[in-house]
């Protein structure tokens, strides 16, 4: 006689699938004996068509988990006469005719069997492989050791021992589950079959995957298409409490302690994950997973207990659990996939466009067909542009040979010696600058110290100048080819791409802010073409790649602006102007909210990451520095022709270059096919002169310092701008132009203009280092600079000047005014009581003005060379101060008779500081994981 | 074919199209968009920030120091609170810590016996009041307490046996002072190391016999460039073996800073020789031409040689007899114009006595000097246009002797006598500005400058700045 089976049935909401699965069951080669259904009160016609199918209808209330509607099924199935084997069965699942007769078969074939699975097949495309048997691996992931989407082509069908299968088409023997004691209540939906699984196996029970019978399951309850009561919204909490839960109720003794340290460490782990791809939903359902189990060690250590109770070892589970390395390879795995998508969506925002307008895409064949015969350098050597390319990066380097090491000079002041220094000056609110002043560190402080702390301060400095033409060649690069191929579907030829890329690369070199040592106008200038190519995202077919453009031009924007804060204000001015007229050409596409929205957003997210440099900085008085190129004030003068021939005041290379440009961009304006594009750029240029023609009308008045707003950055736009518009007017003269008057002239102009970055690099290689240089001299004294660094309190007060045409004083403190320090020293207020007391100490000895010098934290009083005799007359005169001794003769110096004062001027944070910072650097990874690009599971 | 050709619509949409082509607004903006951007770039024009120069405020001082030279035996120095209501000085000698104060009322004389170096220092008002000088009766001489100052030019030392000079050195605060000593030659500038960062210890004195540190014939001239501290310094003259004693001991009036034009003021008359020293620190040649100053006028004595002094180096002139027979004549002073700034000295020997005129500048200012004992004329010398000259004497207790105007023209000068007793002379130009001298003669002569006692602190504007 053979064995009775009954199905049992749990179903909730299933109507959708109800039908199919009644009449899978109804057709199954091998019938049923008998048909339990529970249902868990469905809201909808479940409960009929089971009672119209199998009769009497078992039924649960509505928050009845799984393994609860399966012990009230088997009491039903005990009560009506019982069986040899139970079949369960899910709403959403269907079993294929043979399913059940092959599981019976295999379970004759192998009588040690004690639990069964069929191969599930994902509902309703019927096609894919869902699970063949399931594992956990030490994360708690469920592995099916299936590849996402997989086709049942038959590569899995052999029948095999595994540590669980779905409760979906599970055939168990009644007694067994029996002795089991059933599901484990504490997960009501998921996880519950792999716990049963590894309590089977512990206890000596075979579980077996048998391929040949076949479910379909649409897995309702996991992709959230069905919403009970249990799951809710949080379908992941769920999953994830259900998998920590079984394995740590059924670890090992031993092991426990471990896994309790695992779990806790990888659910941060994936919680940051999460977030990086901006999953926060799960990230929290993550954490309230894992705090729902540690916070109740009594629920597992009963579970624990019951275990043991019913006698389960851990011998057989062993070998059925994933291995140990497969947590590692799937973290591989989201780590090279997010690469992929990050490089992937580059260059293609013009093939995305076209492909949306279903226009043809040029399949570029870049492969040389030799390619794979040859070797990599010989490929290299006989690649023009390859070979061009080296010798550009290797000439800019040379070029810029002073920046190697120690770089100080122009406008560059020396890097202070540690990170920690760019910290503490980042998160003070009160620096030992002067007499201690609230004015905030320039913006730029917290990337120098980022930067900084990876690679040591001095490196940072040296990095920014020597890879900023490289960085920008490679930006221009890439920049100038997404245009071009915005043009037309070849895009630009490679050489046109050489020659605009270099004449760009070569714009902060020869403008002068490499030579005046710019720092900040170089790292703008660097960062440009990244930006602008950021920007080009905004013309995106998709959405949301226009949001994530959005964010990512508002990261480097913020950058930019950090080290430029001009280009804040030109971005600005551009987008009204660009913003303006896209209203003005198609006011119904720009109301669009993810088409107005991403330029938004990125001209709000500086606003909000520079927070801790602009607020204090407009509350300390020093909202001056808004306007300000990084580095020493006063900034170069520059005016018309500057602007005009790209260049900060008299620095740079000679101006025909930039004339030339000039030139090149107004000549661009004349071929009428690619008259809008280069109208564009022209728009860039007015947009940037826009601003300068504004900001040129402020002087800013500080108290040590008179200076004009910083306009470099703009100069360098500027230049871009008329860059961009050559190359694209060559692009599309050579494209269309027919042979002809039209062709020559343009041949000629190309080849005129090319003069422009070939000189531009010749005069880098000759003039390159500029004001720049290896070290300073500050001209004092080097003891007293060693004593000025144990302390703020030990001062020293810095007179130049001569009596004839005026004195000026000011006080260094530690190591000197360093990078960084700059606009604070220039913008803060001077302290009137020590202006008061410097002015009565140079006039007379009489006033008995040193003693107070140690209240004003004043250790040494110099006079750098050359010292004006009657200063220094007057001041040896003066009682309380004493003769030191100088290197110079030409420099005098004296020190304060009084010992000094700890704590006269001292730095200090407050609380107020401390949270603007922390809320920056949270505003920061926000925007970091918002440009993170865009991934295939989320476009779906 | 520029027709516009039939379309199955008519003729105007050919001509339209045309008609659009020409003015395509894209075209319209290509032209006026680089004008306008250009246009609006050459509206930024920044006036660049000038720095300005900014000069120290004059204010009245609060404290002076005075450096008095030493004397020899039973020098007198007298002090005077000139031209003010007078105070309490303070007196003190190299070494020394405590000061020892001196009453002084206006315009009277009080008199010092200390024979070392004196510091003399006056606060409050007497700051800007306080003058002094040292006198000798035996071979008349007198010799003003200086002011310290960082740069001092002595014309006309000697370093050998029949003329050594002795470079005093007094340091009147409390800190260490170091000065520099160049010398030149008549070969040019030597190299002497021990004449390098001269240290003198706050509150003393320190003296160089050049003799000894540099030891060389000939006229010599030196440099001292206080580079550290104040000093006040001074030279004290020894010419052995000539006049009428064994040796005649004076005191070397400093050079004012090198110029291009001086006047050596104060002749005095008898029979005597005459050297004219002239030193070119610079490093081009100068040529110096030297002119009489009388009362009247200025004049190039016949076969008067101009002067060539190559750069660096000393020129010595002996000028007895055109300088004998112009004084004579009524000579007062010697003009020394040259090409490049020179310095110079005129040492006279008449009737055995050392004798130095006295380089004075004209100026708008009230002037005074302390007299010695003696009968004694002020010179007044190059007015610079018309105008009045009051010539007042005082006696040592401050009383007034005698007042009288002299009229001046541009370029003239005057004598006037001083009667006996007077301790203290003053000359205040009316609209005009005048150089004075004062020619004592007594046991020999000595000529005595007037200086002006426009003495002031200065407060440099201060302001906050970048450092470097």
């Amino acid at each position: 006689m053979s064995a009775t089976v009954v199905a049992l049935l749990v179903s909730h909401d299933g109507a959708r699938w109800l039908p199919t699965v009644v009449e899978g069951l109804a057709s199954q080669t091998r019938p049923v004996d008998r048909v339990v259904a529970v249902d868990t009160t469905s809201r909808d016609e479940s409960p009929q068509i089971l009672a119209e199918a199998f009769g009497a209808v078992q039924t649960a209330p509505g928050g009845t988990g799984y393994p609860a509607a399966v012990r009230i099924g088997l009491e039903e199935v005990d009560r009506t006469g019982g069986a040899d084997w139970v079949w369960l069965l899910h709403d959403d699942c269907t079993p294929e005719p043979g399913a059940l007769e092959a599981l019976l078969a295999a379970a004759e074939a192998r009588p040690h069997a004690d639990v069964l699975g069929p191969k599930l097949r994902e509902w309703p495309s019927l096609r894919r492989l869902l699970e063949l048997g399931v594992t956990i691996s030490g994360t708690g992931r469920r592995e099916t050791g299936l590849e996402r989407g997989e086709y049942d082509q038959g590569q899995h069908d052999d029948v095999r021992e595994v540590l669980a299968v779905n409760t979906a088409g599970m055939l168990v023997r009644r007694d067994v589950l029996a002795r089991l004691g059933g599901f484990d209540e504490q997960m009501p939906i998921f996880g519950n079959d792999i716990d049963f699984g590894w309590r089977a196996s512990a206890a000596g029970y075979t579980t077996l995957v048998v391929p040949e019978a076949v479910v379909f399951h649409a897995e309702a309850a996991h992709r959230g298409v069905r919403r009970t009561p249990l799951t809710g919204r949080h379908i992941h909490y769920q999953e994830r409490r259900a998998a920590l839960y079984t394995l740590l109720v059924n670890a090992s003794t031993r092991s426990l302690p471990w896994r309790v340290v695992r779990l806790a460490i990888g659910t941060f782990v994936r919680m940051l994950g999460l977030l990086l791809v901006r999953q926060v939903g799960q990230a929290l359902d993550e954490l309230a997973a894992l705090v729902s189990l540690y916070g109740s060690p009594r629920l597992v250590l009963r579970a624990r207990r019951e275990r043991r109770l019913r006698g389960a070892g851990t011998t057989g589970v062993e070998p059925l659990l994933a291995p140990w390395w497969l947590p590692y390879r799937h973290g591989l795995d989201f780590v090279s996939d997010l690469g992929a998508a990050a490089t992937n969506q580059a260059a293609d925002v013009a093939e995305r466009r076209r492909i949306a307008a279903g226009k043809p895409v040029a399949v570029v064949d870049e492969e040389d067909p030799w390619a794979e015969e040859q070797g990599f350098v010989a490929r290299f050597l006989t690649n023009p542009v390859a070979v061009g390319g080296l010798l550009f990066v290797v000439l800019a380097l040379i070029g810029a040979r002073e920046a190697f090491g120690t770089v100080v000079g122009g406008a560059l002041s020396p890097a202070p010696a540690q990170a920690t220094d760019w910290w503490r000056l980042h998160v003070e609110s009160q620096h030992a600058l002067g007499q201690g002043t609230p004015v905030p560190a320039p913006a730029y402080v917290l990337p120098l110290a980022l930067l900084a702390t990876v690679v040591g301060t001095t490196a940072t400095v040296s990095m920014l100048l020597v890879l900023a033409v490289p960085l920008t060649f490679w930006g221009a690069w890439r920049f100038l080819r997404v245009v071009g191929r915005l043009l037309d579907e070849q895009g630009p030829p490679a050489w046109l791409l050489f020659l605009g890329a270099t004449t760009w690369a070569l714009i902060p070199a020869a403008s002068g802010a490499w030579g005046l040592g710019r720092l900040g106008v170089v790292v703008a200038a660097t960062v440009l073409p990244w930006l602008a190519h950021a920007a080009l995202g905004f013309a995106d077919p998709e959405p949301d790649r226009r949001w994530r453009a959005g964010w990512r031009t508002g990261v480097l924007l913020s950058l930019a602006a950090a080290f430029a804060p001009l280009a804040f204000w030109f971005s600005l001015v551009l987008a009204v102007l660009v913003v303006g007229a896209g209203f003005y050409v198609s006011s119904r596409g720009m109301r669009d909210r993810s088409v107005w929205g991403p330029p938004a957003v990125a001209l709000t997210t500086p606003v909000v990451l520079l927070l801790p440099w602009w607020l204090p900085a407009l509350l300390t008085g020093a909202g001056a520095g808004l306007a300000l190129d990084a580095g020493r004030l006063p900034m170069a003068a520059v005016d018309f022709a500057d602007l005009a021939t790209g260049h900060l005041g008299d620095a740079g290379a000679p101006a025909w270059l930039g004339l030339m440009l000039l030139s090149v961009a107004v000549l661009a304006l004349v071929p009428a096919a690619t008259r809008i594009p280069v109208l564009v750029c022209w728009i860039v240029a007015f947009a940037a002169s826009l601003v300068a023609v504004v900001l040129g009308l402020f002087t800013f008045d500080a108290d040590a310092v008179t200076t004009k707003a910083g306009l470099g950055f703009l100069v360098l736009v500027i230049q871009a701008g008329f860059v961009v518009a050559a190359v694209v007017a060559a692009q599309g003269g050579l494209r269309r132009g027919r042979p002809g008057w039209g062709r020559r002239a343009l041949v000629g102009v190309v080849l005129v203009a090319s003069v422009v970055p070939l000189v531009g690099l010749g005069w880098f290689v000759v003039h390159g280092p500029g004001d720049l240089e290896g070290s300073t001299d500050t001209g004092i004294p080097a003891y007293m600079m060693q004593s000025a660094e144990l302390g703020p309190e030990h001062g020293i007060l810095v007179v130049e000047g001569s009596t004839d045409t005026g004195l000026t004083w000011s006080v260094q403190r530690e190591d000197g005014v360093t990078l960084g320090e700059d606009e604070i020293v220039g913008l803060m207020a001077a302290d009137p009581t020590l202006g008061r007391d410097v002015g009565r100490l140079v006039s007379s000895p009489e006033l008995e003005v040193a003693a107070t010098l140690p209240g004003h934290g004043i250790e040494y009083v110099v006079l750098p060379s050359p010292a004006d005799g009657s200063v220094a007359a007057v001041l040896d005169a003066t009682n309380g101060l004493e003769q030191a001794s100088a290197e110079d003769r030409t420099t005098r110096a004296w020190r304060v008779a009084e010992p000094v004062e700890p704590g006269a001027v001292a730095p200090g944070s407050a609380w107020w500081r401390i949270v603007l910072v922390v809320l920056q650097g949270l505003a920061i990874l926000a925007a970091l994981v918002l440009c993170a690009p865009s991934q295939r599971k989320e476009r779906r | 074919m520029s027709e516009p050709v039939d379309t199955p619509e008519g003729r105007p949409a050919g001509r339209r199209s045309a008609v659009r082509r020409a003015v395509s607004p894209t075209a319209v903006i290509a032209v006026l968009l680089p004008l306008l951007t250009v246009g609006v770039l050459s509206l930024v024009q920044p006036d660049e920030p000038e720095q300005v120069a900014r000069p120290a405020e004059q204010v009245e001082p609060s404290r002076t120091d005075l450096v008095c030279p030493p004397g020899e035996g039973e020098d007198p120095l007298a002090l005077a609170a000139a031209a003010g209501s007078g105070g309490e000085a303070a007196t003190r000698l190299p070494g020394e810590t405590e000061p020892t104060p001196v009453q002084l009322r206006q315009d009277a004389v009080a008199e010092v016996d200390d024979q070392e170096t004196v510091l003399v220092r006056g606060t409050g008002e007497l700051a800007a009041q306080l003058i002094g000088a040292r006198s000798r009766e035996q071979g008349l001489a007198a010799t003003e307490c200086v002011l310290p100052r960082p740069d001092y030019f002595f014309t006309g030392v000697g370093a050998g046996a029949n003329h050594s000079s002795t470079i005093e050195l007094a340091n009147p605060d409390q800190g260490p002072a170091v000065a520099d000593v160049t010398v030149w030659t008549s070969n040019g500038p030597i190299d002497a190391p021990t004449l390098r960062g001269v240290t003198v210890p706050g509150g003393t004195s320190e003296s160089l016999d050049l003799s000894q540190v540099v030891p060389r014939r000939g006229e010599l001239a030196v440099r001292v460039v206080v580079s550290r501290g104040r000093l006040g310094a001074t030279v004290v003259d020894e010419i052995p073996e000539i006049g009428r004693d064994a040796r005649v001991v004076g005191w070397l009036p400093a050079s004012p800073e090198p110029t291009t034009d001086q006047l050596l003021l104060g002749l005095v008359g008898g029979e005597g020789e005459d050297t004219l020293v002239v030193s070119n620190p610079g490093a081009d040649e100068a040529r110096v031409q030297l002119r009489v100053v009388t009362e009247d006028a200025s004049f190039v004595p016949e076969g008067m040689e101009e002067i060539r002094v190559r750069g660096g180096s000393v020129e010595t002139v002996t000028l007895s007899s055109t300088v004998r027979d112009q004084v004579r004549e009524g000579a007062t002073g010697l003009q020394v114009t040259s090409t490049q700034p020179v310095t110079s000295t005129l040492r006279s020997v008449v009737d055995g006595d050392l004798v130095h005129a006295q380089p004075v500048s004209p100026t708008d200012a009230a002037t005074t000097a302390l007299v010695p004992a003696g009968d004694a004329h002020v010179v007044l010398g190059r007015a610079g246009g018309a105008g009045l000259a009051e010539v007042a004497a005082y006696d040592v207790d401050g009383k007034r002797l005698q007042r009288k105007k002299v009229e001046l023209t541009d370029g003239s000068g005057a004598v006037v006598d001083l009667p006996q007793g007077t301790a203290l002379v003053r000359v205040t130009p009316r609209r005009t500005e005048v150089a004075a001298s004062v020619v004592v003669k007594g046991d020999g002569a000595t000529v005595v400058p007037l200086r002006p006692l426009v003495r002031f602190g200065l407060v440099p504007d201060v302001r906050p700045g970048l450092p470097d």
